[in-house]
């Protein structure tokens, strides 16, 4: 027989001093030993409910709660702060979530607050990370781990407060493929006991894990559908270039036996050559430190190189920097690194035909920051479009993006290809980049490697 | 290791010792002495001293120095100030303009050795352990450290968004904005991943509480007496 763990009903919340009102129409039962997946578009609401099924409403986040949520058969807004922490809860950016300076403290971190002593402590920790295939890390300092092995970490000292519910938000959105698949790894090991509600973007990596999906549609309303009903493998459709696309073989960027060395002497590129072509797409794959990001900043001359990298020929080494910027910009992950205005009119230096073509014109007047997820990725796509550069460089496009956003997105990408412009792109976004891409090349030991 | 012995406070109280007696003295083979010690000191609480850092910010100071040496020497001599001083303990206008460019010398590298290799986090949780700082309070210094590295990595990210949007190398306060935001975001996360994982006053700690030793108190006491000897010593 199940044993219902939470009950919610026309859940709402206002957040102070904001337009923003979310409303859920519908209710839904959890389940012990169930595993959950809450999916919807970006900004309906999904973060939001799983901040209030951890009880995060009222006690840390202000605003007005409506509906109910029932936990354990009481309200959730009854539970005091210790009462909570039998709900585990892991957010999405594993940097942001790390305390302490060190693996084996940041472990403890939990435990200490539930008052177990020295040796308890550390047997639940030597257990679990055994358990896990992770003491090797115990010792590192948490600034010298992988964005994977952060969040692994994190996930670790959640489980070692041995929580009855786990609920994740977005724990694969900042990995790439292989950290993702071993953080689902680990929750497959731990699921066996417990009852695990996952909001999740990249859910093609959960189709073995979920028992039943919940989805929240654009309006608000809420439906549930089982495993078998739904669609893992929602792919982007292969967009082809239109016939007057003014693609041609020019070369535009040319790498010449690149080689990039940190400061510490750790070669990161070993003799990389590439060529990029004037209206063409080109996707760059590797691991979290493979030296992605810095490629970028290479090609956009932000860190110095002499006779390696060349624009249409000339050495950028001999480019004045504002003649350079003019052919070529860099969007990063995080839009909201590109806004410096109230509005996004403002942003677009009121350009009615850009705001056109990124569909902002309602939201012209709204601050840039206000907007969703994926307004804000078309904002600054916009942005870098104003300044008519020859090459966009995108640090993961996707990041934070649904399936309808990341549909919108590559189709402004394929339309701006058209009309002669090109893009490299930094992503671990398989769908998206087998959906525009010309060519794919995998960084990994220091070279390029064709896919 | 002989600086594993010590209290993490050393670094707190030492330099204070030490900066008390600067401004208690006003010779210059006084402010030589009070060097040798503070040397001393550091050379037994730091077993890893930073001595590029340390050599930079040597160099950096010269030029300050120079400059306080040249305009003492040149201008300040003469004034009430230094005459009152220079009666008092018979010094040249060299020696005196000397003394003052060997004090501020003094008082910022003191300052500054000390705090470089100050061991933080250990002070900071003794002081949590000790009840002096509160644990959310403590914590959330302890996180900040963290924290560094993220804003350093963000603020990069802004500049060059900024630099290569306006195409300029010189960069507008506009930009504390986008900082601001991604500053406040991380302190959200942050304080979410503290109440979720339990954060309270009464807690354990899976470290052994650093206590203060027979040889704390001996170097405290031996730097109050070698100090004291050098300030009223005539």
């Amino acid at each position: 027989m199940s044993i219902p763990i939470y009950q919610v009903e026309n859940f709402g919340f206002n957040y102070p001093q904001s337009d923003y009102n979310l409303k859920l129409n519908g209710k839904f039962t959890i389940n012990q030993g169930e595993c959950i997946l809450i999916q919807g578009a970006s900004g309906s609401g999904k973060s939001t409910l799983l901040a209030a099924l951890k009880g995060l409403i009222p006690h840390l986040i202000n605003g007005k709660l409506s509906g109910k949520i029932i936990f354990n058969h009481q309200d959730i807004t009854t539970f005091n702060e210790k009462q909570l922490l039998g709900i585990g809860y892991l957010q999405q950016n594993p940097d942001s979530q790390l305390i302490c300076s060190d693996v084996y403290s940041e472990l403890a971190f939990g435990l200490e607050n539930q008052g177990f002593t020295a040796s308890e402590i550390e047997s639940k920790i030597t257990r679990i990370t055994q358990d896990f295939k992770l003491d090797n890390l115990l010792t590192h300092q948490v600034n010298q781990l992988s964005g994977g092995e952060k969040q692994k970490i994190n996930l670790l000292a959640i489980l070692l407060m041995q929580p009855q519910v786990l609920l994740l938000d977005e724990p694969t959105a900042f990995l790439d493929p292989e950290s993702a698949h071993e953080i689902i790894a680990m929750l497959q090991q731990y699921i066996q006991h417990s009852t695990v509600v996952i909001v999740e973007h990249n859910h093609y990596y959960l189709q073995n894990i979920i028992s039943r999906v919940i989805n929240i549609s654009n309006d608000g309303q809420i439906s549930e559908q089982s495993s078998e009903q739904t669609i893992w493998n929602q792919t982007l459709a292969r967009l082809k270039s239109t016939g007057d696309s003014k693609q041609t073989k020019q070369p535009l960027v040319e790498l010449r036996q690149l080689n990039f060395t940190y400061s510490n002497n750790r070669k990161l590129l070993n003799n990389l050559n590439l060529t990029i072509n004037s209206g063409e797409i080109i996707a760059i794959t590797g691991k979290n430190g493979s030296g992605k990001s810095s490629l970028l900043k290479l090609i956009a001359g932000i860190i110095k190189t002499q006779g390696q990298i060349f624009w249409q020929q000339q050495d950028i080494a001999t480019i004045n920097y504002q003649r350079l910027w003019s052919y070529l910009t860099l969007l990063w992950q995080n839009p909201e690194a590109h806004f410096i205005y109230n509005s996004v009119d403002e942003e677009l230096e009121q350009n009615s035909k850009t705001l056109a073509l990124f569909n902002l014109v309602p939201q012209r007047a709204q601050n840039p920051y206000s907007l969703s997820e994926g307004q804000k990725r078309r904002l600054s796509l916009a942005i870098a479009l104003n300044l008519h550069p020859q090459l966009i460089l995108l640090d993961e496009p996707t990041f934070g993006q649904d399936y309808k956003h990341k549909s919108q997105l590559a189709q402004l990408i394929m339309q701006l290809k058209n009309q002669g412009m090109s893009f490299v792109m930094v992503s671990h976004d398989q769908d998206f980049i087998d959906a525009i891409a010309d060519r794919r090349y995998h960084l990994a030991g220091g070279g390029l490697t064709l896919c | 290791m002989l600086s594993d012995k010590f209290h993490p406070l050393n670094f707190i109280v030492l330099p204070l010792l030490g900066i008390i007696a600067i401004f208690c003295t006003t010779h210059i083979i006084q402010y030589g002495l009070i060097f040798a010690i503070m040397l001393l000191n550091f050379s037994l609480l730091c077993n890893k001293p930073q001595f590029k850092i340390m050599l930079w910010f040597n160099l950096s100071l010269i030029p300050a120095l120079l400059a306080l040496f040249i305009s003492s020497y040149f201008f300040a001599a003469n004034n009430e100030l230094s005459n009152y001083a220079l009666s008092g303990h018979a010094q040249s206008k060299f020696w005196f303009s000397a003394a003052l460019a060997m004090r501020l010398y003094l008082l910022s590298l003191i300052s500054v050795s000390f705090m470089l290799h100050l061991p933080q986090e250990q002070l900071i949780l003794d002081l949590i352990q000790r009840k002096i700082v509160r644990v959310k309070i403590g914590y959330s210094f302890l996180a900040v450290f963290n924290a560094f590295a993220f804003m350093k990595q963000e603020f990069m990210r802004i500049q060059i968004a900024y630099k290569m949007r306006f195409r300029k190398k010189w960069l507008s306060p506009k930009i504390l904005m986008p900082l601001l935001v991604a500053a406040a975001r991380y302190a959200h996360h942050l304080s979410i991943s503290m109440y979720t994982r339990g954060i309270n006053q009464e807690r354990s700690y899976h470290q052994p509480k650093i206590n203060f030793t027979s040889y704390d108190l001996v170097m405290v006491l031996l730097n109050v007496t070698a100090l004291s000897i050098i300030i009223f010593a005539k």
